[in-house]
């Protein structure tokens, strides 16, 4: 019977192998996407889930108010709440702070400078001074040395096989034991375990891969008035304690020491906590391991029910079109005493293998996937492999897409009118109501390609805007070059920065150089200045940006009123934008021209105002322009700004220039130059990713789309060739014919664009309410996408179109 | 009227050369109403499709109206047809998705004749068959009489010389076929040429001419 089943059922595909195609095409495309989409979310899930206790781990953050009501979260604590967690009241279990420490360079025995880098980009070594419970709380386990006397003396340090095999090599874990590594020249810590990182996702093992103990001094640090982003405790309550009552102890500790400044400055903070099973989510209360956006993932996983729906769809419409073909075998089967319900099985079971081959397929299409979008995928998702999870995932997916998918063309299989067929009526074995239904399917599928349309065509122009945009000073040309922190804070290379700038100033190969920090990029440094007028007094948040006297002119800044600032040692004059202009009440640019804005409370600097130019962005399209000062001293922070010349041919032979250059000020150190165009596009890396990854939701809601309509245009081909051929022994040309069948196909695309223009307006109105500079949706886009959406349906209808038309029609008419 | 020399189609199946038209040769006047007949299979359908020019043959010239169709493009043959042929089918093939005026009104839409012209010719056919009634009906509501009164409405609009009916009562019971084989002889007492597939001598009798048919070959002339 199975062998029967199959055997047929394989020739079956094979005599439709365009329908079996198009099904297994688009199938194992969604199916590929939603594999990955499941992969993605099911690792974000299961971050720290593998840690033993899991549940029973909270990291305490806090959270501050201000007098105006805002409220903000943090991940870092006040040294002292270390204290009164583990000494001073009862309920917790375990309280492990981690508090980080770090050196630029480090090296081992071998004598050899071990830095690290992430990205390319070097980086800090980062070392966790924490107690030995980090490994109560945290169970690992200990390749050599043991928990006891990991961390009982303040020169010793902990490595993970991970920081173990960057150190040495070479050496087995109990090699390392007493085997010193050197810090930043100075530091002198030995090896005391090594133990084994793991191998599950987790939030832990970016960070803390050297263990340091924590110093008695830190632990009796009484310092409640500040905290740091580089100390985080987290807290095991013992069985039974809960987890509030312990933060409202440690709540009322803070209160007694934090109250006189609460009131004295109107805002108060508080402690909270998190549980490890929220961390991942959390960027907010991260250290430096990547976090997870919840929305993104919700988000993706709608993609993928969305696209695995047309896959379905596409599913229903190859095969019910299919039916009058098959009508006759179905009717015959019938006779031959198969029931209504072995006819639904069968159908059902067909789907089902369909499926699986798709499933076996989609591998193919994974990989390639998975290839094409590696920069959208978490790093660690392709170590992490979970077995049962996929498993399950896979069986779960064919069945549910063979239940959706082979119960509609079953139920009208098993109502296929057995008189009918055997009379050779085939025309009405499928009658016409069902026609509907398809075409119903249909607009679906091109309502959703078409939101998709015009959601890429408007992020597209948003980018395009936040891009081209003039921001307020001249970046073509600019190059950017960064003093890298370990050099600027090195005595060595003091003012260097001046040597080289003078050097590069004589380059007559460069239009300009300046020193100064970028007008526009993703840093921020400012304070609050008050302006005093009378009795009145005007307070505001203003950025600060710091350059030398040729910044102005190398930017093109325009001035409004004044001039530029006087060459000073320390900060004085100011150039403000008309931003701060109207923060401050200063009236007109002229009126703005010699009044003085002075540190707020203390009044110890006084900035008088020389100059104002026009607004320009510091922060791209995404946020408003705010107000800015622009002001010198000697060393005017540590970034070259270059303007190449004018030619583009000439810009190697310049960027060799200031290498070289570099070379002789900075011996050995990696020159590394930005453009500016570059510098910009990082404000948008977000935007670009939902770019590519709408243009391949895009690619693929057409291609099902396209799949479907295919479908039902040969289906109508076929049902309706007794008309056509009618027409044609009527007179009607190839053109009338095809012009016939494409318009009403053309009608659907035209339904679908009607109801999903005002969907996908919505939609991007959303989210292009993230952008305080945007453009405005215009009707010509949703023009274009109708426009794109037509020609592609045309062109996917008119080979069924064009083909029933120049059929002979004496073959249609032939009665018997 | 038209004039096949020296017809000749076949079909090749595996290697075999099987001929469904030999050496066919057919003189039509104009005013002639002529019967072919013949066993199931002898072609009589082919040589309709033939003259009706949606068929195409390997051999021998057709004149038709002084237009050699042997020589014309595919498009100027169908511009001749379109003008001058009405076909009526055994099975009506009328559109089901068309009412019984749209039906009629069809050839005309691909004759691009004016919308008010056409309604006055679909009115005049309405009339003529005294079917004003039944204009708004789709093919379904109607007997097979009926509908076959609307193939032959339908093939004359467009003001046809010539009329070919491929067993126009095949599908009909007697009494229905014997009206539309009466409506056949009057249209010919008006002067329309008329070529019929039949099966039956009574029908056959109705025609002015009989041609035999046996393998493709005219047995009597």
């Amino acid at each position: 019977m199975i062998r029967s089943f199959l055997i047929t059922l394989a020739r079956q595909l094979w005599r439709n192998r365009l329908y079996t195609f198009l099904n297994i095409l688009g199938l194992s495309v969604c199916i590929s996407v939603s594999w990955i989409i499941f992969r993605m979310v099911d690792y974000e899930y299961s971050f720290d889930k593998k840690i033993p206790g899991a549940d029973r781990i909270y990291q305490v953050i806090s959270k501050s108010e201000d007098s105006d009501g805002s409220t903000g979260g943090f991940s870092g604590v006040s040294r002292p709440v270390v204290n009164v967690l583990k000494n001073e009241i009862p309920g917790a279990e375990l309280t492990v702070p981690m508090f980080y420490k770090y050196h630029h360079h480090a090296s081992a025995d071998r004598n050899e400078q071990i830095r690290r880098y992430v990205n390319g980009e070097e980086v800090d070594r980062q070392l966790v001074s924490t107690l030995p419970d980090y490994f109560r709380m945290f169970p690992h386990t200990f390749l050599s040395g043991d928990i006891k006397n990991a961390l009982d003396a303040p020169d010793k340090v902990v490595l993970t096989d991970k920081a173990a095999k960057e150190y040495f090599p070479s050496l087995s874990p109990a090699e390392i034991i007493g085997k010193t590594i050197t810090y930043d020249d100075s530091v002198v810590r030995r090896v005391s375990a090594v133990v084994a990182a793991y191998d599950f996702p987790n939030s832990f093992s970016e960070d803390n891969n050297e263990f340091i103990p924590l110093g008695k001094e830190e632990l009796a640090d009484g310092f409640w008035g500040g905290m740091s982003s580089h100390d985080l405790v987290f807290i095991k309550p013992a069985p039974g304690a809960e987890v509030s009552k312990i933060m409202d102890q440690v709540n009322k500790a803070n209160l007694e020491h934090n109250r006189e400044t609460y009131e004295k400055y109107k805002y108060k903070s508080w402690y909270e906590v998190i549980s490890l099973a929220e961390k991942h989510f959390e960027p907010q209360y991260q250290a430096q391991t990547r976090t997870a956006d919840k929305k993104v993932l919700g988000g993706l996983t709608i993609t993928a029910v969305f696209l695995l729906l047309l896959a379905c769809i596409n599913y229903i419409n190859l095969s019910t079109a299919q039916l009058p073909q098959r009508a006759r075998e179905i009717g015959i089967r019938k006779t031959l005493g198969s029931s209504r319900g072995g006819m639904i099985l069968r159908f059902i079971a067909e789907t089902m293998v369909v499926t699986s081959v798709s499933v076996l397929i989609s591998f193919g299409f994974t990989a390639i996937g998975v290839r094409m979008f590696a920069d959208f995928l978490p790093p660690g998702l392709l170590d992490y492999m979970n077995y049962a999870g996929f498993i399950a995932f896979m069986l779960g997916l064919i069945l549910v897409v063979s239940v959706i998918s082979g119960v509609y063309p079953a139920w009208l299989a098993a109502k296929v009118n057995t008189v009918n067929v055997l009379k050779g009526v085939t025309e009405k074995v499928v009658g016409r109501d069902r026609f509907s239904l398809r075409k119903g399917l249909i607009v679906f599928q091109f309502l959703i390609a078409q939101v998709f349309i015009i959601g890429s065509i408007i992020i597209h122009e948003q980018l395009r805007y936040a891009m081209d945009k003039n921001p307020g000073f001249n970046k073509e040309r600019m190059i950017t070059v960064d003093v890298p922190y370990h050099i600027t804070s090195n005595p060595v290379y003091k003012d260097k920065i001046l040597v080289l700038k003078n050097e590069l100033s004589r380059q007559t190969s460069l239009e300009g150089v300046a020193v100064g920090s970028r007008p526009m990029d993703n840093t921020m440094w400012g304070n609050v200045l008050t302006y005093y007028k009378d009795t009145l007094e005007s307070q505001s948040m203003i950025h600060m940006k710091i350059a030398d006297t040729d910044y102005l002119d190398l930017y093109e800044f325009k001035l409004l009123a004044g001039r530029n600032f006087m060459p000073s040692d320390t900060m004085n004059e100011i150039v403000i934008n008309e931003k701060a202009v109207e923060a401050y009440g200063l009236g007109s640019p002229e009126e703005a021209l010699g009044k003085i804005l002075v540190s707020t409370g203390t009044k110890s600097k006084a900035y008088p105002i020389v100059g104002v130019v026009a607004d320009f962005h510091q922060f791209g399209v995404k946020s408003a322009i705010s107000p800015t000062l622009i002001t010198t001293k000697r060393i005017a922070g540590s970034t070259l700004n270059i303007r190449l010349p004018e030619q583009v041919n000439q810009w190697n032979s310049a960027i060799k220039a200031v290498e070289k250059e570099w070379q002789k000020v900075y011996a050995g150190v990696p020159f590394k130059y930005t453009f500016y165009d570059d510098t910009i596009k990082k404000f948008y890396e977000e935007e670009q990713r939902t770019q590519k990854l709408v243009t391949a939701a895009t690619s693929i809601a057409i291609l099902i789309s396209c799949l479907g309509l295919f479908g039902l245009a040969t289906l109508t081909a076929f049902n309706r060739t007794k008309e056509i051929g009618v027409r044609k022994v009527l007179g009607a040309s190839v053109f009338n014919i095809t012009r016939l069948l494409s318009t009403e196909f053309l009608s659907l695309v035209l339904v679908s664009v009607l109801i999903a223009s005002p969907i996908a307006w919505w939609m991007m109105n959303k989210w292009l309410q993230d952008f305080v500079f945007r453009i405005d949706i215009e009707w010509w886009m949703f023009v274009i996408a109708a426009l794109a959406a037509a020609l592609i349906a045309l062109l996917t209808v008119s080979y069924q179109a064009i083909r029933a038309a120049i059929a002979n029609p004496v073959k249609a008419l032939r009665s018997e | 009227m038209l004039d096949l020399k020296g017809i000749y189609k076949w079909v090749n199946t595996g290697g075999n050369r099987v001929y469904l038209l030999k050496d066919v040769d057919l003189t039509v006047n104009r005013g002639e109403f002529i019967s072919i007949m013949g066993p199931s299979g002898s072609g009589k359908s082919t040589l309709l499709n033939v003259i009706g020019m949606l068929d195409d043959f390997n051999e021998g010239e057709y004149t038709f109206l002084n237009e050699p169709v042997h020589t014309l493009k595919e498009k100027q043959r169908s511009a001749l047809y379109r003008q001058y042929i009405g076909f009526v089918f055994q099975a009506y093939h009328l559109i089901d998705e068309l009412t019984v005026y749209e039906n009629i009104e069809t050839p005309l839409l691909y004759q691009d004749i004016k919308g008010s012209e056409r309604k006055a010719l679909v009115a005049d056919m309405l009339d003529r068959f005294n079917i004003v009634g039944k204009k708004d009906l789709f093919p379904a509501q109607l007997s097979g009489g009926q509908q076959q009164l609307v193939g032959i409405a339908r093939a004359l609009i467009a003001k046809p010389r010539l009329l070919l009916a491929d067993e126009p009562t095949g599908n009909l019971n007697s009494k229905q076929g014997e009206e539309i084989m009466e409506l056949f002889g009057r249209l010919n007492q008006e002067g329309m040429t008329i070529i019929q597939v039949t099966h039956s001598e009574k029908n056959a009798a109705y025609g002015s001419r009989t041609i035999e048919l046996l393998d493709g070959r005219i047995e009597n002339k």
